[in-house]
């Protein structure tokens, strides 16, 4: 039978009072047994010191309002008026006695359920979690620009409201930028690369995270014309996109200079906020659910020339959707199938968002998708402090570029070639959902897709492990050595020996789980050949000199001057 | 008068604006000129049009031989960034 968790509350005993002063001074950090009075079945939790709860002495409230702030409320904190409590846990079905025997007894003040609790998810008004910072690290990006996973060589279009490179360049971020393969709904309105600093900044930022050395198109779609009720300022319409994919598709075929990269990437991070923006399901010109619609073909056909096309999930997440999920304005939010058209693409990778703990955004709209169930595929990170355009980049509109960022950094190693299947669309689709770090439920769910991105994991597949060579087995006498005599050995670089964790994120002992700086630690073996060997007279040679200079080292006169004037 | 997406079929590679005015019948502002003919699955001979709406009803309720190559009209919904500025 399942177990509860209660709390007992207990009326003050001079060994409640004792136990609950020595956890506070640190000297005791268990239950006083002998301060709880036996009830029923109830095993206290030993490892809860009692705490003391102060006595309400005075709780004045406005009439009918028990929670106004401005009511009148005062304490008396004094151990003896204080009330203690303690935990435990009792059979299911013990709780019945439990009650009557806490009842019965004038120990015991009340008892409680002990509820599992858990972190509130980030919400728009929420502050950012972590940063940009952060997101590096996660995605593990030292370590792909070691291993040149950067964006070097790969088109990373951005569809969106327009870019502004001035301004990415002043925030550090110095990608290519291709004006002359960008593209504006109306180039009199918008210039390509000079757009004024928004939500397309953002994104290119985003992108830059894992794909610093990226070529950005800037595709610049949204545009402020919309008159739809509760629209924001900066929209399109999806013909507009019809025309922006067309161009893509002129350069995704276009012919390309010798030796360059046939990679490109597409990140859209917009979408359709409500079923009643389109037409009803069963029309058969309906956008959301029907994959004859010119633009969900024309994203199906670009994916088939090689292009990665990523879009975001999409803000209509149950625990605090965007308000433009509600139409009219006001009226209940529609947040199941809330992956519209495109963004549910079985062609496209599909990205809901998490923060830098990986906790989901409560916005973050959920599966299934309209042309493909299993939608979203993967999570990327967002809600994080980063571009500096908002106080955070956030919505599954950062997440999206996260991931764009990701995918370009490993195109720079695995361009996309059309007679090779394994550089197709869907074969980095399923690199990266087939390394994610599973999220929430066992396996794939609608929250969180198959998980978040794991950059390190990435990094091992596409260019392997890197070459370390444990110096312990190749030379175990000079290991031995070493212990022996570890003053001989304390100039060789990597002594003493740190084993590699192998890939995983940062956690609180860096330089034992950053697998960039571990890999630093074996910098002088890197890239050497195991079979190799190693003149033992030379390795000797090296160690006499060292252990000379130790020598010398140790006899050098701390004041040359007196031996001088000795002489 | 509003314009809506349709699909074309066109077998003999991507038509011009003309030759889609021919083809349909359509007066010049009955088609979207900036908008042009948009390659949408060159492959199965697919492209994309903005026609009036007048006008695609007239051609599905005329020649069957034509109002067969077209499909539409689709729906062109408003689309917007997913930023956190819509939130109440």
């Amino acid at each position: 039978m399942a177990k509860r968790n209660v709390i007992v509350e207990l009326v003050h005993t001079r060994k409640l009072e004792n136990n609950m002063m020595a956890a506070m001074s640190g000297q005791g950090l268990a239950l006083d047994a002998d301060a709880t009075p036996r009830l029923g079945s109830l095993d206290y939790d030993l490892s809860f010191p009692a705490l003391a709860l102060p006595k309400l002495v005075r709780g004045e409230y406005p009439k009918d309002e028990l929670y106004d702030v401005f009511a009148s409320v005062t304490f008396d904190s004094s151990p003896e008026a204080s009330t203690y409590l303690v935990r435990g846990t009792v059979e299911e079905g013990d709780i019945p006695a439990l009650n009557d025997a806490a009842s019965r007894n004038r120990a015991v003040a009340n008892i409680y359920a002990d509820t599992t609790i858990e972190t509130m998810a980030v919400c728009p008004s929420s502050p950012p979690v972590g940063s940009d910072a952060d997101v590096e690290r996660l995605l593990c990006t030292t370590l792909m620009r070691q291993r040149q996973m950067d964006g070097s060589g790969v088109l990373v279009a951005i569809v969106d409201t327009g870019v502004n490179m001035a301004y990415l360049n002043s925030r550090g971020k110095t990608p290519t930028f291709d004006a002359a393969r960008s593209w504006s709904w109306n180039p009199a309105a918008v210039t390509p690369g000079s757009a004024p600093v928004g939500h397309g900044t953002m994104c290119a930022y985003d992108v830059c995270i894992a794909a610093p050395r990226c070529t950005l198109l800037d595709i610049a779609l949204l545009h402020g014309i919309s008159a739809t009720p509760g629209s924001s300022l900066m929209s399109g319409l999806l013909s507009d996109a019809i025309r922006a994919y067309s161009h893509l598709l002129a350069v995704m075929t276009a012919p390309r200079r010798p030796g360059e990269n046939r990679s490109l990437v597409v990140s859209n991070s917009w979408g359709m906020f409500h079923p009643s923006w389109d037409f009803p399901v069963d029309h058969p010109g309906n956008y959301s659910d029907n994959p004859n619609h010119p633009f969900n073909r024309i994203v199906a056909t670009l994916e088939r020339s090689g292009a990665d096309i990523v879009f975001a999930a999409g803000n209509c997440g149950a625990d605090c959707p965007d308000g433009r999920c509600s139409q009219p304005p006001g009226s209940p939010a529609v947040t199941t199938r809330a992956i519209y058209g495109a963004n549910s693409s079985p062609s496209v990778t599909c990205v809901a968002g998490v923060d830098t703990t990986k906790a989901r955004a409560g916005y973050s709209s959920v599966g299934p998708g309209r042309l493909t169930d299993r939608k979203p595929d993967i999570c990327g990170y967002t809600h994080f402090r980063g571009s500096g355009v908002y106080s955070s980049d956030g919505g599954t509109s950062a997440a999206c570029p996260v991931i764009s960022g990701v995918l370009g950094a490993i195109r720079s190693q695995r361009p996309y070639n059309a007679a090779d299947s394994t550089t197709s669309p869907a074969a980095i689709r399923n690199l990266v959902t087939s390394t994610a770090v599973d999220l929430g439920p066992s396996g794939y769910d609608f929250q969180h897709g198959y998980g978040v991105i794991d950059g390190c994991k990435i990094v091992e597949r596409v260019a392997g492990r890197p070459i370390v060579i444990d110096p312990c087995r190749r030379l175990p006498w000079l290991c031995e050595l070493c212990r022996r005599y570890p003053w001989i050995c304390k100039g060789l670089p990597g002594w003493p020996p740190k084993p590699w964790p192998g890939p995983g994120p940062k956690a609180a002992d860096s330089a034992m789980t950053d697998p960039a700086q571990s890999q630093e630690v074996w910098q002088m073996f890197d890239g050497e050949d195991p079979s190799e060997e190693i003149p033992q007279e030379t390795l000797a040679y090296v160690l006499g000199l060292l252990a000379g200079q130790r020598t010398a080292e140790a006899v050098k006169p701390e004041h040359p001057c007196s031996c001088s004037s000795k002489a | 008068m509003s314009k809506a997406p349709c699909s074309i079929r066109w077998q003999h590679g991507q038509p011009s604006l003309q030759a889609v005015r021919e083809q349909f019948g359509l007066a010049p502002e009955e088609i979207d000129e900036q908008f042009g003919v948009v390659a949408v699955d060159p492959e199965a001979h697919l492209y994309c049009v903005l026609l009036d709406e007048a006008a695609i009803v007239r051609i599905h309720g005329g020649d069957p031989a034509a109002a067969a190559l077209l499909e539409g009209p689709f729906a062109n919904p408003v689309i917007e960034p997913f930023n956190l500025k819509g939130h109440s």
